[in-house]
C-alpha cells in the first residue's frame, strides 16, 4: 500500500507521465528513462530532470534543458494585473471612456522588435520572459490595450517564447480527456464523464469481479482496474480470435498486483464453460433461448461453429455470414479515422517507443510475467501484454457464481447481439452499462431487454458535460465544448424464472 | 452494500438483510428482512419470511398475485431510495466528482455537509476496503440518522460521521496533511477553504458542489489566493430517454386503402397507458408484446419502428462543480 500510494504521487525512473504543455495547450504521455527526450518548443530535451519529481511539479525551459520552476499560478496573472490596471470591472460600467481597440489598426508596424532581434535574442540565450518582457516594453500598442488583452497577449507570447510543462499522473481520467481531444476515435469518443457515470452505474469498487468488453483501446479495463485497487477480478472478453488491444491499460503506472487482477478471455471460452457448468445443471440460466442456444444465435464471431444452429430469422442470419467482410470494412474505416490522429501516433506512442529502445523498464520487476511482457517488443505484444489467461479453476468460479457488474464499449458489434451472450454470465440483481456512440442500437437492445424480460431499472442516459471559465467580471461557458459523449443503456440483471 | 471479498460472498437474502423492494423505475423501497413482518403496496402483502433463501434480483408474488423484485442494495439504488432530509447529489454528479478526485481503494477523503448521506455512500465504495471517508455536518439530528444509515449499509468501518461546523472551525487538525481529496458542499464554501489547504497532502484534490455562480465566483478567488492549481469548473447534468416500438403510417397507404387507415387510426393514436407498459419493463410488460402483435395482426406484418426520445421532464441544473489541486512545494 505504502509503495503504491508513494507512486501515486510521484514520478520515478521508468513511471509514465503525462506531460502537460502551457496548462493544456498540449497533452503528451511519456516513460522517464535516463535515455529518453521530449521535443519541447523547437528543440529536443533530455526528461532526466523529471525523474523523482512529484506529480503537479512544473519545468521550463533553460538553456535546451527543463528545469524545476514553482507552478505557475493563476493569482501571478491576476497580482500582475491588478499592477498594471486600476479595478478590473473598468470594462463594464463605471469607466465611460476606458480603453478599447477603436484607434488600433493591424498594420504590422506594433512590435517595434525585428524577426532577426527576437532570433538574436533567443541564440544569446535570454530566458523566454526576458524576450516576452522585450516584446512587450517594444509594443506600441500594449499599453493602450485593456488589462484583459495585456494578460491575453501576454500569455500568447509566452506560450510561444516561454514554454512550461507540468507533469501529472496518467490517471484514467487524465488519459481519457487527452485522448478526446488527440484521438477520440480510439476511444470510441467516450468523454470522462461518461467513463465516470459507467463505472458507478456497473457498481465497480473493491472486490467486484468485473465483465469488460473493451473495445475502446483499454479506456474501461484501465478505468475498472484503476478503480477496484488490486482487490477482486477484471474479466476482459473478446469476441474475435486476435483480442483487441488495451494499450491504455499500459499507460497507468499498475503495481504489479494491480495488474495482476486482469484476465483476458474470449467469448466462446467463456460461454463453453457456461455450457459444460449448464450441463451439470449447476445453473439453470436460460433467458428465453437457453444459453448455449444463445452462443450460436447471434451476429458475434465466435472462434468455431458460430453457423451450426442456423437462425430463425433471416435477417440475423445474413448479418452473421456477413460479418467478416464487415469487420473489414469497418477496420478500413477504423484507420482512416485513426490516420487523422497523427499527434497521439507520434507522442504518445512515439515518446513510449523511443524510451523502450534497449532499455531494460524497472517497473514490475516482481512479476516474471510482465516482465518478460513488458520487455518483448510494444507493438507487436499489444494484444497479449495486458491481462492473463485465466485458468479453469477461474473460469468455473465466474460462471458457478457469476460476475457483479458488467460494462461494454463495443461500439463495432450489435449491442443487443452481445449482450444476449453476456448477460447470463452475471449473477443476478447485478448492474450493467453498455455504451454506445449510436442512441439507435441501445434503442433496439434496450427493447429486447424489456420483451425477454432479462431486466429492470432499464434506461438510456446521455451524459453533459459542460466546462466554465471563472475570473472576475469574465465568467461564461467555454465557447468550444464536446456536443457528445456518446449514450449508455444500463439496467440491473434479474433472476430467469 | 459493498462486494465482499470472493469466499465470503452471499447470493441468497438472509434475515436482517437490506433489500430494495422494486416496483418500477420510479417506485422503489428499502426494506429491512425481519421474518414476521409484512410489506404491502399496491401489488399486494408480502412476508418477508417468503423472501429468505431467495437470491438477490428474484421476483417474489404477494398474497394477491401481485409481483416485486428484490434488489441487492448499491449506492446508485441507495441514492434513489434514501429519505432526503436535505437537497441530495445525484448519479450524474457523484460519478463524476469520485472520477475527477481520483479516488480508489485506500484514499482517504473529507466531505462536508453529510447532508443525506447519498454521495457519501458512492465515496465509502470508491475507497474501501482500506480508505476512509470523514463526512461532517453541523446537524447533530442530520448526522446521527446518516450515522444510522451507514451502519445498516455495512459501512461504519470505512464512513467516519462527526457533527462539526466545518465553516466556521474549519476540517480537525489531526487531519492535516492527510487526506487525498476534501469535498465542500457548504453555503459558504470560501470559508472552509484555508481549512482544506491544511487537510490536504502534497497534489491532493479539493471538489466545492455550489448551485450558484456567486459562490463560485468567491470559491475561486479564495483558491487562488491559497495557490490552488489547476482549478477548473464544470457542470454536469444526464438526460435520460425512453424506448417505444410505434408504428408509423406511410403516406401511400393512407391514399391506397381507406379501411386500413381507419383501422389504424386508433392504434396509432398511442395512448397513455401503452407508454406505462412499454417503459417500465416489469409486470405490465407482459401485455406489451400481446399488444402490439394485436396491432400487428389488424395492420401489417411489419414490426414498429423502435424509437428514443428524451424523457420530457428533467434536472436543468444541479450545481457547478469546482475542482483545484493544492498547490505543490
Amino acid at each position: 500500500m505504502e509503495e503504491e500510494s508513494e507512486l501515486q504521487q510521484v514520478a520515478r525512473l521508468g513511471s509514465n507521465v503525462l506531460v502537460d504543455f502551457n496548462n493544456g495547450d498540449r497533452l503528451t504521455f511519456a516513460r522517464l528513462l535516463p535515455s529518453a527526450s521530449l521535443k519541447v518548443g523547437n528543440s529536443m530535451c533530455s526528461l532526466a530532470p523529471l525523474i523523482n519529481a512529484p506529480y503537479g511539479s512544473a519545468f521550463e525551459l533553460q538553456r535546451g534543458s527543463l528545469v524545476q520552476i514553482p507552478p505557475p499560478l493563476p493569482a501571478d496573472l491576476a497580482e500582475a494585473q491588478a499592477a498594471l490596471n486600476p479595478p478590473a470591472d473598468s470594462m463594464l460600467c463605471d469607466e465611460p471612456r476606458g480603453r478599447d481597440n477603436r484607434s488600433l489598426v493591424d498594420d504590422n508596424t506594433a512590435q517595434k522588435l525585428s524577426a532577426q532581434d527576437i532570433d538574436r535574442m533567443r541564440t544569446d540565450c535570454a530566458s523566454g520572459k526576458d524576450i516576452v518582457d522585450a516584446l512587450i516594453a517594444n509594443s506600441s500598442t500594449f499599453h493602450n490595450k485593456t488589462a484583459y488583452s495585456q494578460e491575453k497577449y501576454k500569455k500568447k507570447k509566452q506560450k510561444k517564447y516561454a514554454p512550461f510543462l507540468v507533469i501529472r499522473r496518467p490517471s484514467t481520467r487524465r488519459i481519457c480527456e487527452a485522448y478526446a481531444v488527440k484521438c477520440p476515435p480510439k476511444i470510441g469518443f467516450m468523454r470522462m464523464d461518461t467513463v465516470a457515470l459507467m463505472l458507478s452505474l456497473g457498481n465497480v469498487g473493491a472486490h467486484a469481479e468485473v465483465l469488460v468488453m473493451d473495445m475502446v483501446s483499454g479506456l474501461l479495463t484501465a478505468a475498472v482496474v484503476e478503480r477496484m485497487g488490486g482487490f477482486g477480478s477484471i474479466c476482459s472478453v473478446h469476441c474475435a480470435a486476435k483480442p483487441p488491444p488495451l494499450d491504455i491499460v499500459g499507460l497507468l503506472n499498475l503495481t504489479p498486483s494491480m495488474a495482476n487482477r486482469v484476465f483476458r478471455v474470449s467469448i466462446s471460452e467463456l460461454t463453453s464453460a457456461l455450457a459444460r457448468d449448464d450441463a451439470c445443471g449447476l445453473l439453470k440460466e436460460s433467458p428465453h433461448t437457453g444459453s448455449a442456444q444463445a452462443t450460436t444465435d447471434t451476429g458475434v464471431c465466435l472462434d468455431d461453429d458460430n453457423n451450426k444452429n442456423g437462425s430463425e430469422n433471416g435477417t440475423e442470419g445474413l448479418n452473421k455470414n456477413a460479418k467478416p467482410s464487415a469487420d473489414d470494412d469497418l477496420n478500413i474505416h477504423k484507420e482512416a479515422e485513426q490516420a487523422m490522429c497523427i499527434d497521439t501516433k507520434q507522442t504518445s506512442g512515439g515518446d513510449i517507443e523511443v524510451a523502450t529502445q534497449g532499455e531494460e523498464l524497472p517497473v514490475a520487476k516482481e512479476d516474471g510475467r510482465v516482465e518478460q511482457n513488458v520487455s518483448a517488443k510494444k507493438r507487436n505484444s499489444n494484444a497479449a501484454r495486458y491481462g492473463r489467461k485465466p485458468d479453469s479453476e477461474d473460469l468455473s468460479h465466474w460462471v458457478k457464481h457469476g460476475f457483479t457488474g458488467l460494462l461494454m464499449g463495443a461500439p463495432e458489434y450489435e449491442p443487443w447481439s452481445v449482450t444476449q451472450i453476456l448477460l447470463p454470465l452475471l449473477s443476478p440483481s447485478s448492474p450493467f452499462a453498455i455504451y454506445h456512440q449510436y442512441l439507435q442500437p441501445l434503442a433496439d437492445c434496450m427493447h429486447e431487454l424489456q420483451v425477454s424480460r432479462m431486466a429492470v431499472a432499464l434506461e438510456i442516459v446521455e451524459p453533459w458535460l459542460r466546462e466554465y471559465q471563472v475570473l472576475p467580471s469574465r465568467t461564461h461557458p467555454h465557447m468550444q465544448m464536446n456536443a457528445t459523449g456518446g449514450y449508455i443503456l444500463t439496467g440491473i440483471k434479474i433472476a430467469p424464472n | 452494500m459493498l462486494a465482499r471479498p470472493v469466499e465470503e460472498r452471499r447470493e441468497t437474502i438472509q434475515e436482517g438483510d437490506v433489500v430494495i423492494v422494486y416496483e418500477r423505475h420510479d417506485r422503489m423501497k428499502a426494506v429491512s428482512v425481519r421474518s414476521g413482518e409484512e410489506l404491502s403496496n399496491r401489488y399486494g402483502i408480502f412476508r418477508h419470511a417468503d423472501w429468505i433463501g431467495n437470491p438477490f434480483g428474484c421476483k417474489v408474488s404477494g398474497k394477491a398475485g401481485g409481483f416485486v423484485h428484490l434488489l441487492a442494495p448499491t449506492p446508485e439504488l441507495w441514492t434513489c431510495v434514501l429519505s432526503h432530509r436535505t437537497q441530495i447529489l445525484y448519479i450524474a454528479d457523484i460519478s463524476f466528482v469520485i472520477s475527477y478526485l481520483e479516488l480508489r481503494p485506500g484514499s482517504l477523503v473529507a466531505e462536508s455537509g453529510t447532508g443525506s448521506g447519498s454521495l457519501t455512500t458512492s465515496l465509502a465504495r470508491s475507497v474501501a476496503p482500506t480508505g476512509h471517508v470523514y463526512t461532517f455536518d453541523f446537524h447533530e439530528q442530520r448526522a446521527n440518522s446518516a450515522r444510522q444509515d451507514f451502519v445498516k449499509n455495512g459501512l461504519e468501518g470505512i464512513v467516519m460521521v462527526d457533527v462539526r461546523d466545518v465553516q466556521g472551525l474549519g476540517f480537525p487538525d489531526t487531519l492535516n496533511g492527510k487526506l487525498d481529496a476534501v469535498f465542500l458542499d457548504l453555503p459558504q464554501p470560501w470559508l472552509a477553504i484555508p481549512s482544506a489547504v491544511k487537510v490536504l497532502r502534497c497534489n491532493g484534490a479539493l471538489c466545492s458542489f455550489s448551485p450558484c455562480i456567486e459562490q463560485v465566483q468567491r470559491s475561486c478567488e479564495a483558491l487562488r489566493k491559497h495557490k490552488f492549481t489547476d482549478i477548473r469548473i464544470f457542470e454536469v447534468l444526464m438526460r435520460t430517454y425512453e424506448v417505444r416500438e410505434e408504428h408509423l403510417k406511410p403516406v401511400q397507404q393512407e391514399v391506397t386503402r381507406q379501411e386500413t387507415l381507419e383501422a389504424s387510426e386508433d392504434k396509432l393514436s398511442s395512448p397513455p397507458h401503452k407508454k406505462v407498459c412499454l417503459k417500465g419493463g416489469t409486470g405490465q410488460a407482459s401485455e406489451c408484446p400481446d399488444t402490439v402483435r394485436t396491432c400487428e395482426g389488424l395492420i401489417r406484418k411489419k414490426p414498429g419502428f423502435r424509437m428514443a426520445k428524451p424523457v420530457p421532464e428533467t434536472r436543468g441544473h444541479t450545481g457547478y462543480l469546482t475542482f483545484a489541486l493544492a498547490y505543490t512545494s
